[in-house]
């Protein structure tokens, strides 16, 4: 399992933690753990990099966030804005598109 | 469980601006998501000092972890943006803001006095009144440019800001606060009347020795702790 957070993957984390985030109100840990399930292990990030992206996301007002104790312990939960699904609905469009093209090209490398 | 120490990234993120309560929350989140790392780890077996590595490890590293919080201009402060604005400009702002306010205060309360015509009752002796005078008096030319140098001083310190900006500020906000001077006198008696008056005194103009020497006080009251802290933290 290869940790990547290369400029290519700028803008995936944002996309993965409203995609989960659109359903579910979780903690950064629980949040980290579901994108490598969502994801077969396929994309992991530095998993202390997951809080200034939920950060970034609340500031702009696609997040809000909650203080709640469970098990005696107090976390911070997150979860979608009626904003934050408009902005991943463009993000997954955006990313659908460009998904559609290496497609593409990927399928014309295979058939040459 | 021995947790990481995150004193060096706070200090970091502090020195690049980001808000204090960003990288409060940020490091609060980390330490957490530290020891729930630790406890998956240690569920699976592992022994305390592999699973603390291991939690280290996926955490990220303190570079990693700096780079990516300081990569986001939208979580730095208004005062890392504009540190001017922030040290030098409102700290005198808010000393004319305090003068219109206390200014108000004063006209309303003895306002309050003569309508009720209670005013011996309340105030009793000349002497309590001029203590009231007095007062008024020496918080406006004394106690509000040191405590809003002070204000000024602590908040830098919190956000780690570079020295020059506080001192500017303090030295801008401790001359005005020290050439504005705020006097009242409060009337003795129902029927006598009463004086607000300011005067501004600079130099060359008489009076301005005692200025400088406010000013300088101010100067003193306020850096001088927080000269001492800076060092202190440096050392650290």
């Amino acid at each position: 399992m290869e940790r990547n957070n290369s400029p290519f993957m700028s803008g995936v984390p944002e996309l993965l933690l409203l995609r989960l985030l659109a359903d579910d109100e979780l903690y950064g840990y629980e949040i980290v753990r579901k994108i490598r399930e969502a994801t077969g292990d396929a994309i992991s990030l530095g998993e202390g990099v997951v809080y200034p992206v939920l950060h970034s996301l609340e500031a702009a007002g696609a997040l809000r966030s909650r203080r709640r104790v469970v098990s005696g312990r107090e976390r911070v939960y997150y979860s979608a804005t009626k904003s934050g699904r408009t902005r991943l609905a463009n993000l997954a469009a955006h990313w659908t598109r460009i998904n559609d093209g290496i497609r593409l090209a990927l399928a014309e490398v295979i058939h040459a | 469980m021995r947790e990481p120490d995150f004193h060096l990234l706070r200090e970091r993120l502090l020195r690049g601006g980001v808000a204090p309560k960003h990288v409060r929350r940020t490091i609060a989140e980390l330490r957490d998501h530290h020891t729930d790392l630790f406890a998956e780890a240690f569920s699976r077996g592992c022994s305390v000092e592999d699973a603390e590595r291991e939690a280290s490890i996926r955490l990220g590293d303190e570079d990693s972890l700096a780079a990516e919080v300081l990569a986001r201009p939208e979580l730095r402060s208004w005062a890392h943006r504009w540190p001017w604005i922030a040290y030098c400009v409102t700290p005198t702002i808010l000393l004319g803001v305090a003068f219109v306010a206390l200014l108000l205060l004063v006209g309303f309360s003895h306002a309050v006095r003569t309508d009720q015509g209670t005013f011996s009752a309340r105030w009793g002796s000349p002497a309590a009144v001029w203590s009231v005078s007095g007062a008024v008096r020496l918080f406006y030319s004394f106690g509000l440019p040191v405590l809003l140098t002070g204000a000024c001083c602590f908040v830098a310190g919190q956000r780690r800001v570079a020295l020059k900006w506080p001192l500017i500020g303090v030295i801008i906000a401790s001359i005005v606060g020290a050439a504005f001077q705020f006097n009242v006198v409060w009337p003795h008696g129902p029927e006598a009347a009463g004086a607000i008056s300011m005067r501004i005194s600079v130099p060359p103009f008489p009076g301005s020795g005692g200025t400088l020497l406010r000013a300088a006080a101010t100067c003193a009251l306020s850096l001088g702790p927080y000269l001492w802290w800076r060092k202190r933290l440096a050392r650290t």
